[in-house]
């Protein structure tokens, strides 16, 4: 046991501290940079003196994004698709995992269902044939195309079965003895208990459909469909001015508006920055203290 | 209880099977249903006349082959691959001035299977290639291009070209370096190219003209003015801060390209990089392999190691390397003719002292050197599917773009609606482009002698817009942007530059215009890396006879069997 106030203990915590608080700085960094950039002038951003203010502070930039209507419609784009798609997620996965985190006395084949499930984590068709099946659905260029491929995220499932698998056993006994059935023990129970699981897995759920960008490329026919990323991806994407044969000089003119960039990339990773505090209440320990006595 | 379990565990398994297998099937039924089309139409294409199969039950159509309207009108497919577009309120890309003239004049409605930004065309073409699922006209890479004439998957259009294609069409085909050839398999066109312009892609000389003047250096007249020029930019204080931090050369880690690029440098010593030149032995042989690439990059390797170039120019790009130029860093760079567009406008951004001059490639003699282009500007090819109904209006399609953009009965009204209105671009709203290969050229070449009359009357909507940028520069009103058009439109442009290349028969395409042969598909990629690393090393002071294993080792691991088959082919032809 380390003495709780000794000066060894101390210089620790305070070395420990410093060290954690440089390590943070270390990921803020880029985004303040990201931000001093969009709010710089484009001339003082090629000529690399910005670092972590802006020079020649102009919102310039920002008047160029929201004017466009492509940006916004991007970004409603996204937020329907993050609406749907992480309802769709969480509702099946809850769905997949309880069954399947039932004991084999309970459920006969659910190793069978579980293979099934874990296969696909494994092999899947390439990118041609989910091609087809999407177009031959008929859900090219529409919101589902960007929701149904993925609604069952496998990899979630397992966690959120390996959770429920660790809550006490004699809970789920004691709801069937008050004559509750597989339906209200699921929602009235287990769902509850696993709040911190759900909230984890929501935030996968919400980031990887935030920044999907290939999907919306490869499936919609449309740039005005395409969610936000994908779109950004046409826009801030690295441009390998080596092979432009372009007689086009005003392109050429602003393939290196780097403002332009900075500002779209802040502004599409700003919805995310505010999810995640939200969430953090969610990761509670000790849910289940107290409910059974050993 | 248990049964019931075990029911509907089976009943589920079999459903999830059935999933899959149909997504399968669904799969297997469009291949054959395009196989079964091609399959249609094979004795067509046998008797080598696609037009004469498919051609339309309108009479009028065969009237005016170039321009005949389609009545009743006809439905084309199509997919896009675009660019930054604007539009008008209520216009998009199925409805603008462009779509509305397609149907008045010819009779054509196209249909967008799907739009797509430039930087991801390639790939979601690649997706609908090998789907199966092709719309009448389309526009591939030479890749694609290659893999659908070996599919069988395009008509051959060479007759439908030669009948349908106005002289006005026919005349920038042949202006284009190269670009039908590259278009043609076993003699027959399977692809309308859409050529770009070879002379946009000439190397120029660009070097801050104040600094030049602030240490009384004349203008390069050889190669080794240009090292005591970057001799003197990198030890003398340019600009005059008092301080030792400026460099003589740009440099960037991929060597070749639009900025701070090596291309330039090289051929002042009469070497060629990455680009096929004919030996003395009257073979085409790989420029980057030559003994003369030794003597440039031993010149180069001495200015690294005096301090010339940029230490950390090994990591990095166009864009992070231009910030030198852009704060005013580096004086003098070897690149592409638009980059006081770029890097060089925000050098004159930041420091409005700050004046880049275009000057042409000098050699080690003292004389102007030999600039290299590319062999071929084909950015793209127009290719018909194999059992479209209406090849020939393809052709009308792009003559109309021909006509109404460079035709010269076109009145200026009209040229203007379908060019720019407001300000906002409206020719690249059409699907099928055709382009006057050296456009810029001749926008340069008018520009001077408007602004030798004082006088715009006569000049186009773009050439009025050059010459406004040049007149505000030259009466000391423009602002960077303009100073950018200036300095490549201007008097004393890059255009400049290039029209003297050309006046002088100075430039020096590239001899193979083929589609890249095997080895170069399988090995290119891998060379050219171990090309510019190699390199990077010579010239960060590894010993200069690394190159001479770097040639055994390229000829071992492909090069010579790719100068084989680039030889075959040059025979070939």
């Amino acid at each position: 046991m380390v003495e709780p106030y000794s000066f060894g203990r101390r210089l620790f915590v305070g070395f420990n501290y410093a060290f954690l608080t440089a390590l943070s700085f270390l990921c803020l960094f880029p985004i303040v940079h990201v931000l001093a950039v969009s709010f710089s002038s484009n001339a003082a951003a090629a000529g690399g003196f910005v670092k972590l203010w802006p020079v020649g502070f102009t919102t310039a930039s920002y008047e160029y994004v929201l004017m466009q209507g492509e940006f916004l419609d991007a970004l409603l784009v996204t937020l329907q698709r993050v609406g749907i798609g992480v309802t769709v997620n969480m509702f099946l996965t809850i769905l997949v995992a309880y069954p399947l985190s039932k004991e084999a006395s309970a459920f006969k084949s659910r190793t069978a269902y579980a293979w099934i499930f874990v296969v696909t984590i494994l092999f899947n068709g390439g990118l041609i044939p989910v091609y087809m099946t999407v177009k031959y659905t008929g859900l090219l260029d529409s919101i589902w195309a960007l929701v149904l491929p993925g609604a069952v995220p496998v990899f979630n499932v397992i966690l959120l079965l390996n959770f429920f698998r660790n809550l006490p056993r004699e809970m789920e006994e004691a709801a069937f003895m008050d004559g509750a059935g597989q339906w209200t023990t699921m929602w009235r129970i287990f769902v509850p208990l696993s709040l911190p699981a759900l909230a984890t897995i929501t935030l996968f759920a919400t980031v990887n459909h935030w920044n999907s960008w290939f999907d919306g490329l490869i499936f919609m026919n449309r740039p005005e469909h395409y969610p936000l990323q994908s779109y950004l991806q046409t826009v801030v994407v690295q441009q390998d001015l080596s092979d432009i044969a372009s007689q086009d000089l005003d392109l050429l003119a602003e393939i290196n508006d780097r403002t332009f960039k900075a500002a779209q990339i802040f502004l599409g990773a700003l919805p995310i920055l505010l999810v995640y505090p939200f969430l953090q209440r969610y990761f509670v320990k000790g849910i289940v203290l107290g409910s059974v006595k050993e | 209880m248990k049964n019931n379990y075990r029911w509907t565990a089976a009943l589920a398994a079999l459903l999830c099977f059935s999933l899959v297998a149909t997504a399968c099937g669904t799969g297997g039924g469009s291949k054959e249903e395009t196989a079964s089309g091609t399959g249609d139409e094979q004795p067509a294409a046998a008797e080598g006349s696609g037009d004469a199969a498919n051609a339309p039950a309108a009479p009028a159509a065969d009237a005016d082959p170039y321009f005949g309207k389609y009545d009743p009108p006809i439905e084309i497919s199509t997919v896009r691959i675009i660019g930054e577009l604007k539009f008008k309120d209520g216009e998009d890309i199925d409805n603008n001035q462009w779509t509305r003239t397609l149907s008045e004049r010819l009779g054509i409605k196209v249909n967008n299977q799907w739009v797509v930004k430039n930087e991801q065309g390639a790939e979601k073409m690649n997706v609908t290639i090998a789907s199966g699922d092709l719309p009448d006209f389309f526009q591939v890479n030479a890749t694609q291009l290659n893999q659908l004439v070996e599919a069988g998957q395009v008509m051959d259009i060479t007759d439908v070209y030669e009948k349908h294609a106005t002289p006005l069409v026919k005349g920038f085909m042949n202006d284009a370096t190269n670009a039908l050839a590259s278009a043609a398999f076993d003699g027959r066109l399977m692809a309308f190219p859409s050529p770009g312009s070879t002379l946009d892609a000439s190397p120029i000389l660009w070097i801050r003209k104040d600094w030049l003047d602030r240490l009384g250096l004349p203008e390069p007249k050889s190669m080794n003015d240009v090292l005591a020029i970057a001799e003197a930019f990198a030890a003398k204080d340019p600009d005059g801060n008092g301080q030792n931090d400026t460099y003589g050369l740009a440099l960037m880690k991929n060597l070749y390209g639009a900025y701070g690029a090596l291309e330039g440098f090289m051929n002042g010593y009469n070497a060629y990089p990455q680009t096929w030149v004919k030996a003395a032995d009257g073979t085409l042989a790989f420029g980057s392999v030559q003994p003369e690439m030794k003597t440039a990059l031993a010149a180069l390797q001495t200015m690294f190691k005096n301090g010339l170039i940029d230490r950390e120019f090994g990591v990095k790009d166009e864009a992070k390397a231009g910030e030198l130029a852009a704060s005013g860093k580096v004086g003098m760079t070897y690149g592409a003719m638009w980059i006081s567009l770029d890097m060089l406008k925000n050098s004159k951004a930041n420091d409005p002292n700050a004046d880049w001059q275009a000057y042409p490639l000098v050699n080690e003699s003292g004389a102007l050197a030999n600039a290299q282009i590319p062999s071929l500007a084909v950015g793209s090819y127009y290719v018909v599917r194999k059992d479209a109904e209406h090849p020939e209006a393809l052709i009308k399609m792009l003559n109309l773009f021909g006509e109404l953009q460079f035709g010269p009965d076109t009145p200026a009204d009209v040229w203007q609606a379908h060019s720019k209105v407001d300000g906002i671009e409206v020719w690249p709203y059409y699907p099928f482009l055709v382009g006057q290969p050296n456009k810029n050229l001749g926008i340069h070449k008018r520009v001077v002698e408007a602004l030798d009359k004082k006088d715009p009357t006569g000049l186009n909507a773009e050439e009025t817009d050059a010459y406004n940028n040049s007149l505000a520069v030259e009466e000391g009103r423009g602002d960077p942007n303009a100073w950018g058009y200036d300095k490549v439109f201007g008097r004393k442009g890059s255009y400049e530059v290039i029209k003297r290349y050309v006046e002088n028969d100075l430039l020096k395409p590239g001899e193979f215009y083929g589609v890249n042969t095997p080895t170069m598909a399988e090995r290119g990629e891998t060379l050219k890396k171990m090309e510019i690393e190699t390199f990077t090393k010579i010239i960060l002071g590894d010993s200069i006879d690394t190159f001479d294993k770097f040639v055994e080792d390229w000829k071992k691991l492909g090069g010579d069997r790719m100068t084989q088959e680039v030889n075959e082919w040059y025979t070939s032809r």
